[in-house]
């Protein structure tokens, strides 16, 4: 049974790996603070916000298919609310019975999970109640299907199936065990069987099969314990059998827990934004195949980084500069390839193969190289990453050394990177690397420069322009004369 | 098969199989077991109640468990089932258990009773004799299979009771090599020889370097070779030993109240007491515990009561003068890669002991030569 939320054909998996350069990407574009606004401090929700915003959907297909489920999410949000806390009580209502001591006898594991599976199925029904009364009103593929696949899965037999299982478990009959002769004649092959259903014609005297029966004396008590064990070597496969469907069907809930909590997230993050007043908007990807032909899509209307936003009282459009461009572009490349809205107006682009930052950091957290050590460091695991298709948002790289060593060294990881099919944003201060690139008036590469007006004010905002000369030494450094470039790929 | 004792064997073998003792045997055990294998009974336990009956088709529980929840199944499940422990011994639980299947299956354990009163004795004395003494050979067959599967070669060598030019060609350590192959790993394999009045092999050369090893295949080679089994190397020529001693380097045993010193001293009287002309003595890092005065001293006299006896032996030591002190003793290195001395090569060489190279050299790696450290204690 799958719910299928986040992916048409699989499942969506809040364990996976999260991808090598997650750390530096959660750094760099402020991961945590989007996250945190997703999660409403359940962590779990937290945990599969995470992963999800790193789900790298490449396909414009699936990345529509979330945008519809979540749509619907928006449209139902009770319902929505509803199932998840259904999967939570499910989970957490294991917690209550007995707790699960490894190496337990298989009678206490049959117990337990018996016990279990009573909450279990309960929960099931509540879901299936939900699925019965609602389904009419959700029109995305995602939620269609998941409703079908409930009516399905959990229709009245099932139930009255799973009811059977919980009242013979209890064995008001005794249990009844087959066995075999093993080693020496001692009883080997212990299986637990199902006990017949018996009517009133089977009681009579004379009608019960053939049998010789015993009874162990009362203060035999070598002899209750070798019963016991008997008995429990008999019930172990089933309770083993028993155990790991309760398993599974945690797993199921589980599974629906993550997956709605994503849409949940989003939910909890669109009504943060929307509350201040910022703009959303599910944006429109393109696919890749085009991008080697005609050079790729990117455009934007109104792109802000949510990030700062959620962390400050001012809107988006206010505030930031080139490393808030920064940021908010790669938020919104996540974003958008994890079916999510996107803090923009508009926003078009087509996807990229992954998203890889190298920001300048503002200390060296181990003090054992130098800085310049650090940053080519960091480069190279970058280029064991990166390949063709992939974005990669450089911010102040290489201006710990001089500027000329600095724009060399870059001048070659770009050019060797760009052959290779990767989209660049650099943002840099670097006159000497940004007016030589000017000069060669390439076709694929943009030129943005902070705009500042007359009277020495920042407008926050990156309009086309030429690369000018440092010429502001006493300023701080964020107010520092620069030049933000995009070169796209043409090849 | 060529050995005399294995074609007697298989002689003795066929006729014993072709005797109705045998076949009469063979088809008894068939049917009884036959017989007890298709017995299947229930147990119904309640409380302290047990009742036994023939088994009847029930249905697996655990398996329409499964079935009923296989929905939910996605992934390897763990594993809830629990071990259980089997005592040696049937109990009275489940003696009555038993007693009541045999009145279920009166037929089956008739049967029973008669086949054993009729084979009481039916073990063969020469087969029971064969059983014991074959494990001999197999065991040493089933150590060695496994390094034989990766190349290691192993050779019955060529062995005298009088010659003691000796020699070995990719010889290597049996226990290492065991070790090494569990782990993929590569096996080092090493070359001695010993002519004219050459004796001992007095082996020198930074620690983790192959001595011990080489000290061990050298004692296992003899070892081996006298068994009678196949030993590890490409091909051997090796003397019957009457012994092979050993005085290894110990854990200093409290109970004896000497020092360790004085207790390899006693150990090493005790194997020179015993060693004739004829036996093997392998020393690996002897007197170690004391100064390189003691050990340069006791090393001499030992080494000239080993070499005035005419044994054969290997004498693994830090002490670069013992390398060099008769022509009976040979010297051996162990080497390390000309470029980096920290790294090992596990090859043994013929070559006059050199341990200050190796000092000058593993210290220039580190910074810490006399000139180096100057500089540095002067920048």
């Amino acid at each position: 049974m799958k719910a299928f939320l986040m992916y048409p054909d699989r499942d969506f998996d809040p364990e996976r790996d999260l991808p090598a350069n997650e750390a530096d990407l959660s750094n760099d574009l402020e991961l945590d603070v989007l996250l945190r606004a997703m999660a409403a401090d359940d962590p779990i929700l937290f945990e599969v916000a995470r992963h999800a915003i790193h789900s790298d959907l490449t396909s414009p297909g699936d990345i529509v298919y979330r945008q519809h489920v979540l749509a619907d999410c928006i449209a139902q949000p009770d319902v929505i609310g509803d199932m998840y806390e259904v999967a939570v009580a499910a989970i957490t209502a294991e917690k209550k019975v007995l707790g699960w001591i490894f190496r337990d006898s298989p009678d206490t594991i049959l117990n337990r999970s018996r016990q279990v599976l009573r909450i279990y199925v309960d929960m099931l029904h509540r879901l299936r109640d939900i699925a019965d009364g609602s389904a009419a009103s959700f029109r995305s593929e995602g939620f269609t299907q998941f409703f079908k696949m409930i009516a399905r899965e959990l229709d009245d037999d099932y139930f009255a199936e799973m009811e059977a299982h919980l009242a013979d478990l209890a064995f008001r009959h005794g249990t009844l065990i087959s066995a075999g002769l093993g080693k020496g004649l001692r009883g080997a092959r212990y299986i637990l069987r199902r006990q017949p259903e018996q009517t009133w014609r089977d009681r009579m005297p004379g009608r019960s099969k053939p049998g010789y029966s015993f009874v162990i004396a009362d203060r035999d008590d070598t002899g209750m314990r070798t019963l016991s064990d008997l008995n429990s070597r008999g019930l172990n496969a089933a309770a083993n059998a028993l155990a790991q469907s309760a398993d599974h069907i945690k797993d199921f809930f589980q599974m629906l827990r993550a997956e709605l909590g994503f849409y949940l997230g989003c939910l909890n993050l669109r009504n943060l934004l929307v509350a201040k007043g910022e703009p959303v908007c599910f944006p429109a990807p393109a696919g890749q195949e085009g991008a080697s032909q005609e050079g790729a899509i990117l455009s934007a209307r109104g792109l802000y980084d949510a990030s700062l936003s959620l962390s400050t009282d001012a809107t988006g459009a206010n505030q930031g500069g080139k490393s808030t461009f920064l940021r908010g572009l790669g938020l919104a490349y996540l974003m958008m390839q994890a079916g999510m809205f996107v803090a923009a107006e508009s926003f078009t682009a087509s996807v990229t193969a992954g998203v890889f930052t190298h920001f300048k950091r503002e200390e060296d957290a181990t003090m054992e190289k130098g800085k310049l050590d650090e940053e080519l460091a960091r480069m190279g695991v970058i280029a064991e990453q990166v390949g063709p298709g992939c974005l990669l948002l450089a911010n102040e790289s290489f201006a710990s050394t001089n500027e000329r060593e600095g724009s060399e060294i870059a001048r070659q990881i770009i050019r060797a990177l760009t052959e290779a099919r990767v989209r660049i944003v650099f943002v840099t201060h670097m006159y000497d690397l940004s007016s030589r690139y000017y000069a060669e008036h390439d076709p694929g590469i943009l030129f943005l420069r902070a705009e500042r007006q007359p009277d020495g004010h920042r407008t926050f905002r990156l309009p086309p322009g030429e690369p000018l000369p440092t010429s502001y030494g006493e300023d701080l450094y964020q107010e520092v004369f620069g030049a933000c470039m995009v070169k796209e790929i043409t090849r | 098969m060529r050995s005399r004792g294995l074609i007697a064997f298989r002689e003795y073998l066929s006729a014993y199989t072709g005797s109705t003792a045998f076949t009469g045997l063979v088809a008894d055990i068939d049917a009884v077991s036959g017989a007890l294998e298709s017995v299947r009974y229930c147990l119904n336990i309640r409380g302290n109640r047990v009742r036994v009956t023939r088994y009847e088709g029930e249905a697996d529980y655990g398996e329409q468990i499964q079935r009923t929840f296989a929905k939910f199944a996605k992934r390897a499940a763990k594993d809830y089932r629990a071990t259980f422990r089997n005592w040696p011994e049937m109990n009275h639980i489940e003696e009555r258990i038993v007693d009541l299947v045999a009145r279920l299956y009166p037929d089956v354990f008739r049967a029973l009773d008669e086949f054993r009163a009729r084979h009481a004795a039916y073990l063969d004395d020469t087969i029971r004799v064969f059983d014991r003494e074959v494990k001999f050979y197999a065991a040493y067959l089933t150590l060695i299979a496994p390094m034989r599967k990766t190349g290691l070669e192993f050779c019955y060598p060529d062995v005298s009771a009088e010659s003691k030019h000796i020699g070995a060609q990719g010889c290597f350590d049996l226990a290492l090599a065991a070790k090494l192959v569990s782990r993929d790993a590569t096996v080092v394999r090493n070359d001695f020889h010993l002519t004219g009045p050459e004796r001992i092999f007095v082996v020198t050369g930074p620690n983790q370097g192959g001595k011990t090893t080489f000290a061990r295949t050298f004692g296992q080679l003899h070892y081996l070779a006298s068994l009678g089994y196949p030993v590890p190397a490409r091909e051997a020529t090796l003397f019957l030993p009457d012994r092979v001693f050993t005085h290894f380097e110990r854990e200093e045993d409290l109970a004896t109240l000497r020092g360790k010193f004085e207790d390899e001293l006693v150990r090493i009287r005790d194997v020179l007491d015993r060693a004739t002309a004829d036996s093997v003595v392998v020393m690996n890092e002897s007197f170690a515990s004391t100064t390189l005065r003691d050990a340069l001293y006791v090393g001499e006299r030992v080494l000239d009561r080993m070499t005035s006896m005419g044994l054969l032996g290997v004498y693994v030591t830090f002490v670069d003068e013992l390398a060099s002190l008769n022509e009976a003793c040979v010297s051996m290195v162990a080497c390390v890669v000309k470029d980096n001395p920290a790294e090992r090569t596990f090859k043994l060489v013929r070559r006059p002991a050199d341990g200050l190279a190796y000092a000058e050299a593993i210290a220039g790696k580190y910074g810490l030569t006399y000139r180096q450290l100057k500089e540095r204690l002067t920048a």
